[in-house]
């Protein structure tokens, strides 16, 4: 009977080391996400292959740009502290790297929308020359020609075959995965912790002058606006006109999320927020009238300066900490 | 009794590795383009009825003559010279057309990916029903919800260079080539044509009824063979006014893109009139 035992445990644990199911789970209060892992079920193996290529400097042309060289954790996976990321060559991003978190809600992807689904999101970055720089079939080569991927394809794909599909689809197990809602706000949600009373007034204020866009709970209602936000004639980016061609989408942007906003900073898509107050400014006293500007804020946003203190401090509560620190979620040792 | 169950537990164990291989394989078919699936139908179908099959000859001309690569051509329109570089362009949803106009919809075919440069991709074998059919419906480009689904293989992987990254979708076509015509840089002029969002889409449907209008009789375990033209000076004249001098470039979705889509389809010669987007 020992014997029966060991050699069925055997054969258990060969069983789970060809695909290891890794359910994804809904956190409380989210609505169901747009990518659910349809045509690609998740597996914890196509997860840490995932993860692996997307800290892998192989997938852009000369190996200094991985994906999270950009999307760095500790930021909410944006990149900390600047305006426009740098890409291959010494070249600026032409936009602001946004946070990733949250992605299996986002019908499209990129500011602009431009992306129709999160599995063909890598290849606009991979491919466009100021950033990775990289052409598919080297990526591929590359990735063939190492000692180790193979078998990690093998695992998480039942043979050792790469392709654009393979690679593509695990980078979304990785991406789609990527889960924040374990802020204090969400905490307070759940009857975990009590908002301060700076926060609970900032929280009224909120909902009073911001969440109309930033539709909780995933802190925006995924739709394309004009801030008010003036055209920057050295980058000449139109927004969302740049992917319909209508006039009325131009300098339009999706509303981004405000979770981890105070890890986020600079702020627009071009990044010309330094500070959450400069972009709180904007709204009590910058917005620029255009053909397009979105009909909430024909007369701005009035904000005084304790409405802006105490938003600050609510702000302060979207910070999900367990997030940046996940080590799930980390460059793999 | 330990014995039965360790039987038992490899039965279990062993359907339930089978499944996970089959679960795998599954996802990986279902994500291969769809011509793949219906040609493995063909040959499922080939084991007990012959499957009568329609040989699609593409032929791709200049004035009734094979392009080559790179070759120069007359442009009567701008007096001078042009050559093709780089011509490919998917063509789908390709189904027989019956006698009454009605169409074979259960044989609607995937797509092609056409390469000037792959003589092997200028010949479709289309699974087709037993009947007469006086024609072919088709399409130049990807319908727009197959466009929405994710990563993909075959003619659809973006290694094929036909995928736009930064505005998602693919292009119906791309031509490339030289024209002393074009000022931009090495008088090359690039068509990058695609776009299926409203009022922008450059996906149409054509129906390709047979000049005389014969009917073409398919029986069981026939092959028939039939010829898709396509006429490059058609679609120079019908590129008119778009000039290669003053249009030498067309590389995002716009109403310049759906113009030339337009003229692209309707180069394809002995055509019906019925068209329908």
């Amino acid at each position: 009977l020992k014997r029966t035992l060991v050699i069925s445990s055997i054969v258990c644990c060969f069983i789970f080391l060809i695909n290891t199911p890794f359910p994804f789970s809904i956190p409380k209060g989210f609505p169901p996400p747009v990518y659910q892992f349809q045509n690609n079920p998740r597996t914890k193996e196509g997860f840490e292959l995932g993860r692996r290529l997307f800290y892998d400097g192989k997938l852009s042309k000369d190996g200094n740009f991985a994906c999270g060289s950009c999307h760095q954790q500790f930021a909410a996976f944006a990149t900390y502290e600047h305006r426009l990321s740098h890409g291959f060559n010494n070249q600026f991003s032409f936009r602001n790297a946004p946070g990733l978190f949250n992605l299996a809600w986002q019908k499209e992807l990129n500011q602009d929308g431009g992306v129709n689904h999160i599995e063909v999101q890598p290849l606009a970055p991979i491919l466009d020359p100021h950033e990775m720089a990289e052409e598919l079939n080297h990526v591929i080569m590359k990735l063939k020609n190492d000692k180790s991927y193979p078998s990690l394809f093998n695992l998480a794909f039942g043979s050792p075959e790469i392709n654009s599909q393979r690679i593509l689809k695990a980078l979304a197990q990785f991406t789609a995965s990527l889960v924040s809602a374990d802020s204090k706000y969400d905490q307070v949600k759940n009857g975990k912790a009590v908002f301060n009373e700076y926060e609970k007034t900032g929280y009224r204020i909120f909902q009073q002058k911001c969440a109309s866009c930033h539709k909780e709970p995933l802190f925006t209602d995924g739709t394309y606006r004009n801030t008010g936000m003036d055209l920057d004639p050295t980058l000449n980016d139109f927004g969302r006109m740049r992917i319909t061609g209508r006039k009325e989408d131009s300098l339009k942007f999706r509303v981004p999320s405000l979770r981890n906003i105070l890890l986020t900073f600079p702020y627009g898509h071009d990044g010309r927020f330094a500070t959450i107050s400069d972009v709180l400014d904007h709204y009590s006293k910058g917005v620029i009238s255009t053909a397009t500007l979105d009909s909430s804020l024909k007369k701005g946003i009035a904000l005084s300066d304790n409405d802006i203190f105490y938003l600050k401090a609510f702000l302060g509560t979207l910070t999900d900490s367990a997030f940046v620190r996940n080590p799930l979620y980390a460059e793999p040792r | 009794l330990t014995k039965k169950l360790l039987i038992l537990f490899y039965f279990l164990a062993f359907t339930s590795f089978q499944k996970k291989l089959s679960g795998t394989d599954l996802v990986y078919a279902s994500s291969q383009n769809k011509s793949a699936k219906k040609y493995q139908a063909s040959l499922q179908q080939k084991v007990t009825a012959p499957q009568p099959m329609m040989n699609i000859h593409i032929k791709l001309q200049f004035e009734g003559l094979p392009i080559h690569l790179n070759e120069k051509y007359p442009n009567q329109y701008e007096r001078d010279t042009f050559s093709i570089s780089k011509f490919r362009f998917y063509l789908g949803r390709l189904s027989a057309i019956y006698p009454d106009s009605t169409k074979n919809k259960k044989n609607v075919s995937g797509y092609y990916l056409i390469d000037l440069s792959d003589s092997s991709s200028l010949h479709i074998r289309l699974p087709v029903s037993a009947g007469s059919c006086k024609g072919l419906e088709f399409q130049i480009g990807i319908d727009s919800l197959d466009q929405l689904q994710g990563a993909q293989t075959g003619v659809l992987d973006p290694i094929r260079g036909m995928f736009w990254t930064w505005n998602s979708g693919y292009t119906n076509l791309k031509m490339e080539g030289a024209s002393s015509a074009s000022a931009e840089p090495a008088h090359q002029f690039a068509y990058h044509i695609g776009g299926t969002r409203d009022p922008y889409n450059t996906v149409f449907k054509l129906d390709m009824i047979t000049t005389d209008h014969i009917l073409t009789q398919i029986s069981k375990g026939q092959e028939v063979n039939m010829e898709l033209r396509f006429e490059l000076a058609l679609f120079f004249q019908k590129l008119e006014p778009l000039h290669l001098s003053e249009h030498p470039v067309c590389t995002t979705p716009g109403d310049q893109a759906k113009n030339i889509s337009w003229a692209f389809l309707y180069s394809f010669r002995d055509f019906g009139t019925d068209i329908h987007p």
